[in-house]
């Protein structure tokens, strides 16, 4: 420290005095820091060592508030077992931290710890130390405190038999190391399963022959593999590395004991977490340095072992999942389709769902409608057989009742009138003189009277003549007998067929009745106009008048005399139109087939 | 027809009533001869053909074939005896299809026993008769 001031002293007194200023600030933070050492007893890239560089200057720095000087150093004895390397190591110690005084060591495992109590007067008289070991008959030192956590090489191999329950052979790897104790842990933990399972050690065997066992081990094998760092040729290892090569060509699951192998092929174990045993350590080195006497504080014993098993060996070696035992950590699962698109799948199958419940109700309107449609179908084929019933019977009852007219009619006509005028004839014919004459005359008087009453009545009742004289002659007769001084009917025809079929010329004069007692009951018309017309196949007949008109569509089915109308054309394939408006006057066709139909029945006229 | 007036007609009388057979009969008796009395249309015309009447009595409503229809039968068949219709139809448009049909002569029932000899006797001198009524 005094060497650059010394050599910079000549040069400058101000930059000098700059130097010095900032050498006190130093010192003065120096006085505060907390010299701490750590000893590893790992090569330096060792997990315990990567983890422990991590989290060790980081919880220290955190609870120290930054004021932590660092240092930590490596004794590789794996790779250098022999004592020269130990010798110089300590010397290299000793000229390093000549004049250090530490203010505590942390030693991580039993290497470092062994040469930290064998130097300790030397290098560290009154640092307290704080250790973490694996093995319980660790020889506490002076002035020391530490965790214990021993490593529970059986966990993992009862994890291995839940996963593989057929499980015959154990094939136990570790390299050529120093480290006797590890084996003999491990050897005395297993000793209770060499009963049920056949362990073999491979131990410090060539890296070639110890692969080539490890690819053609029998069936229901497991390998455990501790640690190789060397192999029986004196190659050296990064343990993990060669863990890779082992995992790589084994052809029986890989198990281990501490959670730096995982994620480098092996199906698990009951793993030590060197990160909670690093943050143990570093909590407890706060206490030593806040103050605490490290004797004081008892060794605590941690179960850091935590059981987990990597998913993906368990695809590879085809391990059913369902014998993870409860309460075992699963890593590196992959996620499944449903767990990476659970979200939209759920969201789809909704969608599904919805569609389908909709394509459901859809189907079952469908089906209703169809039902309903079928049912209509059924009740217009009813309603329309009903109709036609109902039509039937008015064309029948329309028939029966002018064929009772016409029966009626002819009685009144030709037989009373024929008895009266027989009547009339014996009066007229009657000899005799003065008072009985006059008796006679006045009687026959009478006699015509009645003769006309009945004559008049049958002719309401029934056109008796239409027989006689047609059509043509009917209807001109009709027009003689309604026409009224204000009212003048006018009857025009045009080649109307001579003999026309009895029914339809009653109907076509009933339909003219009809028409023109309408017209003069209700149009207030001042003329009304008949026109008949025969065609080769039709009559048309066309009432015409000038009067009040009417809503044809408000009236349609409303009037009786429409509606007789109507049923006496259709009963012979007749049609008719009515065209109307209020103030327009009202004009009926009427259009009846003449071609040779047998119709429904027909009228004795 | 002048050349036979001196003689009494010969009348056939068609009537489905035997009763007014039986008056007209008695009507006519005195001035005419009967040839026959039949009481339907198709044996008129077949009297007709075999008694060459001179007048025809023709009752229009018959059972069977009209009045109208015998005389119109009559025409075609060439049988030239005037015809007088009988009636109870008091109606201008009968008497018009009457004279259509080839009547000479239309009597009204009622007016039988003023009118039937009139007009037989003016059908067969050709001249047309018709009953008044009103």
């Amino acid at each position: 420290m005094t060497g650059p001031l010394t050599r910079l002293a000549p040069h400058c007194v101000l930059p000098c005095f700059i130097v010095l200023v900032e050498l006190a600030v130093a010192s003065s933070a120096w006085a505060q820091q907390k010299q701490v050492l750590v000893l590893y007893s790992t090569r330096r890239d060792a997990q315990i060592a990567v983890v422990g560089e991590r989290e060790l200057p980081r919880i220290l720095d955190k609870g120290l508030n930054n004021e932590v000087d660092y240092y930590s150093e490596y004794i590789d004895r794996a790779r250098f077992p022999n004592p020269e390397y130990r010798a110089g190591f300590h010397d290299f110690m000793q000229v390093k931290y000549q004049g250090r005084r530490f203010d505590i060591v942390i030693t991580m495992d039993e290497v470092a710890l062994e040469f930290a109590a064998t130097f300790r007067q030397e290098f560290f008289p009154d640092t307290p130390v704080v250790y973490f070991t694996s093995y319980e008959d660790t020889r506490r030192v002076a002035n020391s405190t530490g965790i214990l956590s021993h490593r529970d090489m059986l966990g993992s191999v009862e994890l291995a038999i839940a996963l593989q329950p057929d499980l015959r052979h154990i094939f136990i790897v570790s390299g050529a190391e120093p480290d006797d104790q590890f084996l003999e842990t491990t050897r005395a933990q297993l000793m209770s399963l060499e009963s049920r399972l056949t362990i073999t050690y491979l131990t410090g065997l060539p890296a070639k022959e110890l692969e080539s066992r490890l690819a053609a081990l029998p069936a229901q094998s497991m390998i455990y593999y501790l640690i190789v760092s060397r192999d029986g040729t004196g190659e050296n290892f990064h343990p993990l590395e060669y863990l890779d090569r082992v995992t790589a060509i084994a052809n029986a699951p890989v198990y281990s004991w501490v959670d730096s192998t995982i994620d480098h092929g092996i199906v698990g174990g009951n793993l030590k977490s060197q990160t909670v045993e690093t943050q143990a350590i570093g909590e407890l080195a706060l206490r030593v340095l806040g103050g605490e006497s490290a004797d004081s504080i008892p060794i605590s014993s941690r179960d850091l072992n935590v059981r987990q098993v990597d998913w993906r060996q368990l695809q590879r070696w085809k391990i059913d999942e369902s014998r993870i035992p409860a309460g075992v950590t699963v890593r590196f699962r992959e996620p499944s389709a449903w767990d990476r698109y659970r979200l939209y799948i759920l969201g789809a199958l909704g969608l599904l769902l919805v569609q389908s419940g909709l394509i459901t109700g859809l189907l079952i309107q469908r089906a209703r409608r169809q039902r309903a449609e079928t049912g209509l179908q059924a009740s217009r084929i009813e309603l329309r057989g009903s109709y036609d019933r109902i039509r039937d019977l008015g064309a029948r009852l329309l028939r029966a009742q002018e064929t009772e007219r016409a029966r009626i009619a002819r009685e009144l006509h030709d037989d009373i009138t024929q008895q009266l005028s027989l009547l009339v004839i014996d009066l007229a014919l009657l000899r005799g003189d003065g008072q009985a004459r006059t008796l006679a005359q006045e009687a026959m008087t009478r006699v015509e009277q009645i003769v006309k009453s009945v004559h008049e009545l049958s002719h309401r009742l029934h056109p008796t003549k239409l027989r006689l004289i047609g059509l043509v002659a009917a209807l001109r007769d009709l027009q003689h007998e309604l026409t009224q001084a204000d009212v003048p009917i006018t009857f025009t025809y045009d080649r109307v067929p001579k003999t026309l079929p009895p029914d339809v010329t009653l109907c076509v004069f009933r339909v003219v009745q009809e028409a023109l007692h309408n017209a003069l009951k209700y149009s207030h018309a001042h003329a009304i106009k008949v026109h008949l017309e025969g065609a080769t196949e039709e009559l048309k007949l066309t009432i015409a008048d000038d009067g009040v008109g009417f809503d044809v569509n408000a009236a349609t089915g409303k009037g009786l005399g429409l509606i007789s109308m109507a049923e006496r054309l259709e009963a012979i394939r007749g049609t008719f139109e009515i065209r109307s408006q209020p103030g327009t006057g009202t004009t009926l066709d009427v259009t009846v087939p003449l071609s040779i139909v047998k119709h429904a029945g027909t009228v004795t006229v | 027809m002048n050349t036979t007036s001196s003689q009494p007609a010969r009348v056939l009388l068609v009537d489905d009533s035997d009763a007014m057979l039986a008056r007209a009969s008695a009507v006519l008796s005195p001035n005419c001869v009967i040839v026959g009395a039949v009481k339907d249309g198709t044996a008129a015309i077949d009297a007709a053909k075999t008694l060459h009447p001179d007048v025809i009595v023709l009752d229009i409503s018959m059972p069977g074939m009209t009045g109208l229809e015998v005389a119109a039968n009559l025409r075609e068949e060439g049988l030239t005896a005037a015809v007088v219709f009988l009636t109870v139809h008091d109606d201008e448009e009968v008497v018009l299809a009457a004279r259509q049909a080839g009547g000479t002569g239309y009597v009204v029932k009622l007016r039988l026993a003023s009118d039937l000899n009139v007009a037989v006797q003016e059908a067969r001198a050709g001249r047309s008769f018709v009953s008044t009524l009103h």
